[in-house]
């Protein structure tokens, strides 16, 4: 358990637990894992270190023991109230160092959870580093705001000063008169006069107005004051940042002039209405200077100040950055082991937590270990162990996968997680996928740029991971690149077959059809060249047709104009002959289920009838076709009969006037219609009267079953025993659900309508189905049609154009036109015919194969493992 | 002649399929990945060689010939023997 030398070892990989083992293991591949329920009794003082150690390894699932206490009253509510509030602080540190623009540095390897007594430390650090940020920035809003208005003051003063140059030529008005601005008069100056005689005194209020409401402030101030104010302002050239609302806008200096009390108040109330910033206005040119001065001294200040401000901050973010990552994930596992902690229930007799878990047997050696590993963290005076216990609950499914073998795993998973323990289509999906998709896609040319791509996917996936994209087409086409690679393999091999490259055809061998024969035989002469623009060859005459071309389509077909009714038949042959061997191999894979799960009635009553079912009739199908092209030339081409017309015949037991394709087909023809025939009600009922006698009688079977379960019970007793080795455990597994089921369909009560109405829906889909998924299978003719008539219509229409050009000129203009096709070869015949292949070539699989043996409606199993939980903040997008 | 070419075809592919299917598995390494790979050769050559059987046999016996166009004669005739 453990110990060097052990030949037991396990390696993390990203995908899941691999093991280095012997023949036993492989077969996990094709079945889902063999698990079992188990109990951990974790003493207390351990159990946060024995949880820590099952994260970091990923072993088990646990279950929730505590399913009716609100996730308020658990009991380590408070220890995950502390990792959200740290979560809290440390978002807003990542926030401060994202706007700073400092970059994180992430570490390879991921720190553990803390123990308890350094979450306090960090809780403590992290606190500090919160207060003292949060007064670096109010201190710095503060510094700014100071410098806003200096600015604001020192601008207006220039400005104003702009408005009253003019009074340098009338000094001899004092200083309490200030000139107005440059429309003077004479009749104005004797105005002022008027007013000092008056004694009235001229008040100002200066400051600025943001220019959006200059207009509106102007107009108010005339209605109010009724033309005792005098309005003058100018546009700032700068720009000033408004720190409430964080805009940059520009502003107006202005300068009202007015006399009287009243008006003054009344001015100044407008003023504030309009949230102008009011700064005093100097009385004259030596104040002016003075004021000004100083003001720029401070500014000065309050910039070297502020420019300090943001040192100190950026060093303290620069600090703070070089532990953060570590922190965050410390603190997401930590919240997870108090997650966890909360499902266990609490023993008070014995003074320890219980954890029921889902384990897969082969890991149990390394459960006790890990649990051995805490204990050890923990100091614990006493260890935790694992006690293993019977269930009848539908344990979760794992299947073991590595970096290949995951990307089939998950499309084969998007349809449905296998249940408990049946045999699972992923390991031939590996090959089957890929090779339906290229019978729908095959093109040399494209398949090899294909391949191209995926295999630089594959040689730079170590760079990638490290990566983290945000782009969700990216990450699907990555995940999926080894399916892209065998794709764009088979797509090669298919296209050589195809004889299909850039909708072109490679002539390797020679073409098996002559033209020269024809001319020699004189069939034709030159005179028949030049009259008729279509000939055919005939394969009948000798020489023109010398035997099949070795490898794929001959190449004469491509420039043939009947070429499409050739490949027609072909390619609808081909798909009936693919998709009826494909639908066989389905139905014999459902015999591997059967035998595991202990059936053996099901072999003879549902397997033996719908694979004759499928045999007679479409097995006798493709033995038509292969007969038709193996039995049929050139000599009886005009008597070459039509499969299609024998078949519906054979339904129908009529020969009508066809003439027989060999001696002895009418017999053997009705003989295969009655034995499918009569498979038929075989499925149909062969089960539930099976069932049905199980339950009135047949005694011996029921003491069998009875002795299973004493032996079953007798074993029951803990598993501190060291696990079986394979052989002995095939024969005391534990009764899973269907075993049960099969066992339950006896005494207690016994549905008969129910297992009838079952078995009746199973028939239906199968017969029918058959028949409809057959015909499904033509979409591979279809699909594979649709592209290489695109080809064409590419070549033709797109490179041949630029091809043609006689003159010099089209070298250049070959270059866009090269451009385009290799686009829209791109676009369309790559991307978008590529994804509708794969989705057909899916939904064959998922529909045409699985419905033969495969249910999908198990429930896949959740490891608690820390690396595939992601860290909010990760999910923020802040990491 | 045309047989002849028949046969050596058909015996290469045979005894190429035939050995990628059944003789490779043989040498593979016990591992935990022996099972599949195993899987994935011997599919690998059933699909392959199905494959290229259907391809050859459909051409075996034509019933019809190809229609060419009398330029597209006039090329084959004086380019192609």
């Amino acid at each position: 358990m453990g110990q060097p030398g052990n030949p037991e070892t396990l390696r993390l990989q990203d995908n899941g637990p691999t093991w280095q083992h012997g023949d036993a293991i492989c077969k996990m591949v094709f079945r889902s894992e063999e698990m079992c329920l188990a109990q951990l009794f974790l003493q207390s003082g351990s159990e946060y270190d024995c949880i820590s150690e099952l994260g970091e390894l990923g072993l088990v699932e646990f279950r929730d023991l505590n399913p009716s206490v609100s996730s308020f009253q658990r009991r380590f509510v408070s220890e995950i109230k502390r990792c959200e509030e740290m979560e809290r602080i440390l978002g807003y540190l990542l926030r401060e160092i994202r706007k700073a623009n400092i970059s994180v540095p992430e570490e390879d390897e991921s720190p553990a959870a803390p123990p308890p007594k350094h979450v306090l430390e960090i809780m403590e650090e992290l606190q500090r580093l919160e207060m003292e940020l949060s007064e670096v920035a109010r201190n710095k809003e503060k510094l700014q705001r100071n410098h806003l208005e200096l600015t604001e003051y020192t601008h207006m003063l220039k400005i104003t000063r702009t408005f009253v140059h003019s009074r340098s030529r009338h000094e001899a008005l004092g200083p309490q008169y200030e000139e107005f601005p440059t429309l003077e008069t004479d009749s104005v100056v004797s105005g002022c006069t008027g007013m000092q005689r008056l004694g009235a005194k001229l008040g100002f209020v200066s400051g600025l107005i943001q220019r959006g409401k200059v207009e509106a402030f102007e107009r108010m101030l005339w209605r109010v004051c009724k033309g005792y104010t005098i309005l003058s302002y100018a546009e700032v050239d700068e720009s000033l940042a408004d720190l409430d609302t964080g805009e940059i806008n520009k502003s107006v200096v202005f300068l009202i002039s007015f006399w009287g009390d009243q008006i003054g108040q009344k001015v100044q109330k407008i003023c504030d209405c309009y949230r102008c910033h009011l700064y005093p206005h100097p009385e004259n040119h030596e104040e002016r200077a003075d004021v000004m001065d100083s003001l720029l001294t401070r500014i000065q200040d309050l910039n070297n100040v502020l420019r300090r401000t943001e040192d100190y901050l950026k060093q303290v973010l620069q600090k703070a950055s070089e532990s953060v990552f570590s922190w965050v994930l410390q603190v997401k596992k930590m919240k997870a082991i108090y997650h966890i902690l909360n499902l266990c229930s609490f023993d008070v007799t014995n003074k320890c937590l219980i954890a029921e878990v889902w384990c897969p047997v082969s890991d149990l050696a390394n459960l006790r270990g890990a649990l051995e590993e805490g204990s050890r963290k923990g100091d614990a005076p006493v260890p935790s162990f694992v006690n293993r216990i019977p269930s009848n609950d539908t344990p979760p499914t794992v299947l073991r996968t590595n970096t290949f073998t995951c990307g089939f795993q998950s499309i084969v998973e998007a349809y449905g997680v296998g249940d408990y323990r049946e045999a699972s289509p992923a390991p031939y999906t590996i090959i089957t996928f890929p090779f339906l998709f290229a019978v729908m896609f095959g093109d040399l040319g494209h398949g090899l740029v294909m391949t191209l791509v995926a295999l630089w996917m594959v040689l730079m996936e170590k760079k990638h991971k490290k990566k983290r994209s945000t782009n969700e087409i990216w990450k699907t086409f990555f995940a999926g690149r080894y399916i892209v690679l065998l794709m764009g393999l088979f797509s090669v091999y298919t296209g050589l077959i195809y004889n299909d490259c850039f909708s072109k055809s490679l002539n390797l061998f020679g073409s098996a059809w002559s033209v020269e024969a024809m001319f020699a035989s004189h069939q034709w002469t030159n005179e028949s060249l030049q009259t008729n623009a279509l000939l055919t060859l005939d394969p009948n005459i000798s020489g023109v047709f010398t035997g099949p071309y070795p490898l794929g389509i001959d190449p004469i077909w491509n420039m043939a104009v009947n070429r499409l009714s050739f490949l027609n038949s072909y390619k609808m042959k081909m798909s009936i002959i693919i998709g009826v061997m494909h639908m066989t191999f389905g139905v014999v894979l459902s015999v591997f289920n059967h035998l595991h799960f202990r059936q053996r009635y099901n072999v003879y009553l549902v397997f033996l009838p719908e694979l004759l079912f499928l045999l007679c009739l479409f097995g006798y199908l493709v033995f038509m076709i292969l007969f038709k092209w193996l039995a049929f030339g050139p000599r009886d081409s005009r008597q070459a009969p039509s499969i299609l017309i024998h078949f519906i015949n054979m339904f129908l037991m009529q020969d009508a006037d066809v003439s027989p394709l060999y001696p002895g087909q009418k017999g053997l023809q009705m003989f295969l219609v009655v034995v499918a025939a009569l498979s038929v009600p075989v499925l149909l009922l062969g089960k539930p009267l099976f069932f049905y006698w199980l339950y009135r009688g047949g005694k011996g079977l029921r003491r069998r079953r009875g002795y299973e379960r004493v032996r079953r019970a007798s074993e029951d007793d803990g598993s501190t025993t060291p696990h079986y080795d394979e052989d002995e455990e095939e024969g005391m597994e534990e009764m899973t659900s269907r075993e049960a089921a099969a066992a339950a369909a006896m005494p207690k009560h016994f549905d008969f309508a129910d297992v009838i109405l079952h078995q009746s829906i199973h028939t239906i889909e199968f017969c029918l189905g058959c028949i409809s998924n057959t015909a499904s299978y033509l979409r591979l003719w279809a699909l594979s049609l649709a592209h290489a008539q695109l080809s064409e219509v590419l070549w033709g229409m797109v490179l041949r154009l630029g091809l043609r050009f006689s003159s010099k000129l089209g070298v250049i203009a070959l270059v866009p036109v090269f451009g385009l096709f290799a686009m829209l070869t791109v676009s369309i015949l790559l991307v978008m015919e590529g994804l509708s292949a794969f989705l057909h070539a899916l939904r064959l699989h998922w529909v045409e194969f699985q419905n033969k043996f495969y249910h999908g409606t198990g429930v896949k199993f959740v490891p608690f493992d820390f690396s595939l939980m992601p860290s909010i903040l990760e999910q923020d997008g802040l990491l | 002649m045309a047989q002849l070419t028949f046969m050596i075809s058909m015996i290469v592919m045979t005894a190429f399929w035939g050995i990628v299917g059944i003789v490779i598995p043989i040498f593979i390494p016990k591992g935990p990945n022996r099972g599949v790979i195993v899987t994935m050769l011997v599919l690998t050559a059933v699909c392959c060689y199905l494959f290229w059987l259907i391809a050859i046999l459909a051409q075996l016996n034509p019933l019809l010939g190809p229609a060419l166009s009398n330029d597209t004669i006039w090329y084959l005739r004086y380019h192609w023997d």
